[in-house]
């Protein structure tokens, strides 16, 4: 009995390791082709295959970025393909990465769940001749050529100060409603928004009483940060949610709790998720960028990469077809237009 | 005899599967094989590797341990402030392996000593596991560890093509193989999975063999928490919580019953390597993360069902636990 026990898992052993021998007698065989792929270069346009990762699927954002980033393509005759995690998760989007990669596409956008742990993946995808451009949230520098954002921080910042301020008078108490603390985006315009605080005398009588940043990217977490926030500060004026998850829910919370005359929310969110609110009065106004326009940038930016016409330095210039010139600023960064500020009177022209 | 020829097929039925994956994908695209995405799907399920293999044994004692990813994430955590306040980083892996010993004992001693149930007792250590995470680290993330751990992570052995961290998961495999199915905890551990009752009226240490079991989860998940670090770069309070599920899923999946008292440690693995190599094939054959979680739970029902059928056949029907059984003359009382 004994003997043959051991005779059964020493034959498992040997089965991972003839597993792993058949894995390794694979890599040898096709390892010549995998160097192939390395060099920039490789030139842009027809049939060249390109892979979008949002940071989860199945919001109206990144689909919208998709499309702006497919119309484009089409121009030249790229494939892109969009895929991305279920719901937030750095580890999964590596693992789109790496399948991207080996299914040959020859360039990468992402919008990370994490910055830090994606850029690993990334550099390793660029070593491979792979072209990276992060778009919406930012990688770490070293992990991307270029960062397309929909608006810069400093507009983003002060657009959602002015909203908030044009209706409770420039003066009183408010809170910060974000998203996960990791969210880079988040944290440059929060950062940017408390300096503005601090140096602009018109929002010298704005008080901001906390900045709270829920576990993850999830609704059930937003609606529920946003519920003990309104109980642990029942005095604030507003609450400022900087995403399109978190402003929704904040909108959700006080419409359920009758107290949309009380706190005014505002923040950047979705047309499409906001129309109700708005409609219903109980949120005035909201902001956003267009992310149609975002993705057509971003693959304006991965045309100008492939083919070389840019490298992701500062001051250098790439054009877009319909939308003009854009100019790379420090850090490799691209902006994609200014901030949209959206309230019943032009809600309409952007829903359907 | 007859059981364990049904086992056996197991390990073989999981070869095939790989075999039919790798077949079927190369077909559909040839990058599967290619070295960089052998590499890339090797380095990226370490942490499922270590974090399955761990909680085998548990599983085998016919324990659950759901808190696995919460303690990887605090061990991580754990690992990275002491980095980051000045600890040399093996110091602090060897600290958090520690820590990780620690977690599992106190889920032991809430389940083994005071017989709670351990689905109850793990779905409570999870939540705090992960509260003390987010206490610690306040919401912020540690990036930017030493080169030594990211070679670890995803490092190449120099002159080769071959992972680091799968030749140090392979000596894990190895080990616990060793202790799981030659050694006397092995054979007390099966036997306290087959049937708690009998086992202790034969006299072995059954609150020993569990306790020890769950402290093999937890050491398992500091390993694993270290090759997070080495791979991803960066740690925070609530990493990895999405590769439970896939751990369970690999060691139900291979061969380990749910009810305990069967399967093998190197099953496991082929499990994991089997669940790899699917996703990887699934993905470069372009089908949405969605279908991909699908056709997980398809093949893990497939493969439960497979279980049962083996069972049912004449001949070779496995000793069930929960059911006194004329062959084995076991009591056959549940716990």
């Amino acid at each position: 009995m004994r003997s043959v026990t051991r005779h059964r898992w020493l034959a498992a052993l040997v089965a991972v390791a003839a597993a792993l021998a058949v894995a390794a007698c694979g890599s040898s065989s096709n390892g010549g082709g995998g160097g192939s792929g390395g060099s920039g270069g490789s030139g842009g346009g027809s049939g060249t295959k390109l892979f979008m990762i949002p940071k989860f699927t199945g919001i109206p954002p990144f689909t919208q970025a998709a499309a702006g980033a497919r119309q484009m393509a089409s121009n030249w005759g790229y494939k892109l393909s969009y895929g991305g995690p279920t719901s937030a998760s750095a580890t999964q989007q590596v693992n789109f990465i790496n399948t991207a990669v080996s299914s040959g596409n020859k360039g990468i956008f992402i919008s990370a769940d994490d910055p830090s742990a994606v850029t690993p993946a990334l550099k390793r995808a660029s070593q491979r001749g792979v072209k990276v451009v992060s778009f919406d949230s930012d990688v770490l520098p070293d992990g991307r050529s270029i960062f397309v954002q929909g608006a810069n921080a400093q507009s983003i910042a002060q657009t959602q100060l002015n909203m908030l301020g044009s209706q409770i008078g420039y003066s009183g108490s408010f809170a910060i409603l974000s998203a996960q603390a990791t969210d880079t985006n988040q944290v440059q315009w929060n950062k940017v928004l408390v300096n503005l605080l601090k140096t602009n005398p018109k929002y010298k009588n704005m008080h901001l009483v906390t900045i709270v940043n829920p576990p993850d990217d999830g609704t059930p977490s937003a609606v529920q940060y946003a519920q003990s926030l309104l109980k642990e500060h029942p005095t604030i004026k507003g609450i400022i949610a900087p995403t399109t998850v978190a402003v929704a829910a904040a909108a959700q919370v006080v419409k359920q709790q009758g107290l949309c005359n009380k706190y005014v929310v505002t923040g950047l969110g979705d047309p499409q998720q906001m129309k109700s609110f708005v409609t219903s009065g109980c949120v005035k106004k909201f902001a956003l960028w267009s992310f149609t326009k975002e993705g057509q940038v971003a693959m304006c930016a991965m045309h100008g990469l492939l083919t070389g016409s840019i490298s992701g330095k500062e001051g250098e210039k790439f054009t877009c077809p319909k939308l003009g010139s854009f100019t790379v600023a420090a850090n490799g960064t691209v902006t994609a237009g200014p901030a949209v500020v959206f309230s019943k009177a032009n809600l309409k022209a952007f829903t359907f | 005899m007859s059981r364990l020829r049904s086992l056996g097929r197991w390990e073989t039925g999981l070869l095939v599967m790989i075999a039919i994956v790798v077949v079927v994908g190369q077909a559909i695209s040839p990058d599967l094989l290619s070295t960089y995405n052998l590499q890339t799907i090797a380095i990226n399920n370490t942490v499922l590797a270590c974090l399955a293999l761990g909680v085998a044994p548990v599983i085998i004692a016919a324990d659950i341990d759901i808190s696995i990813a919460s303690s990887l994430a605090l061990c991580g955590v754990f690992m990275a402030k002491l980095w980051g306040g000045g600890m040399n980083i093996w110091l602090a892996a060897l600290c958090a392996i520690g820590l990780g010993g620690v977690l599992g004992l106190i889920n032991g001693v809430f389940v083994v000593l005071l017989d709670l149930p351990s689905l109850a007792v793990t779905l409570g250590t999870m939540g705090a596991y992960t509260g003390v995470a987010f206490l610690i680290l306040k919401g912020a993330a540690i990036v930017d560890f030493p080169n030594g751990l990211l070679n670890l992570g995803s490092g190449l052995i120099p002159g080769t093509q071959i992972e680091i961290s799968s030749v140090v998961v392979l000596g894990l495999l190895v080990g616990l193989t060793f202790l799981v199915h030659a050694s006397p905890y092995g054979r007390s551990l099966f036997a306290v999975g087959a049937n708690r009752q009998a086992a202790l009226f034969s006299g072995i240490a059954v609150i020993r063999t569990r306790m020890i079991a769950f402290v093999i989860a937890g050491v398992f998940a500091a390993l694993a928490a270290i090759f997070y670090l080495g791979n991803y770069d960066s740690v925070q309070a609530n990493i990895a919580s999405d590769q439970l599920l896939p751990a369970i899923t690999a060691v139900i999946l291979g061969g380990v019953s749910a009810y305990g008292g069967t399967g093998t440690i190197p099953g496991v693995v082929l499990a994991v390597i089997l669940l790899s190599l699917l996703e990887s094939a699934l993905g470069l054959a372009g089908v949405s993360g969605q279908a991909q979680t699908i056709a997980v739970g398809v093949l893990l029902i497939i493969a439960i069902g497979a279980g049962a059928v083996i069972q049912a056949l004449p001949g070779m029907r496995r000793a069930t636990r929960r059911v006194p059984d004329s062959e084995t003359g076991e009591l056959g009382v549940g716990h």
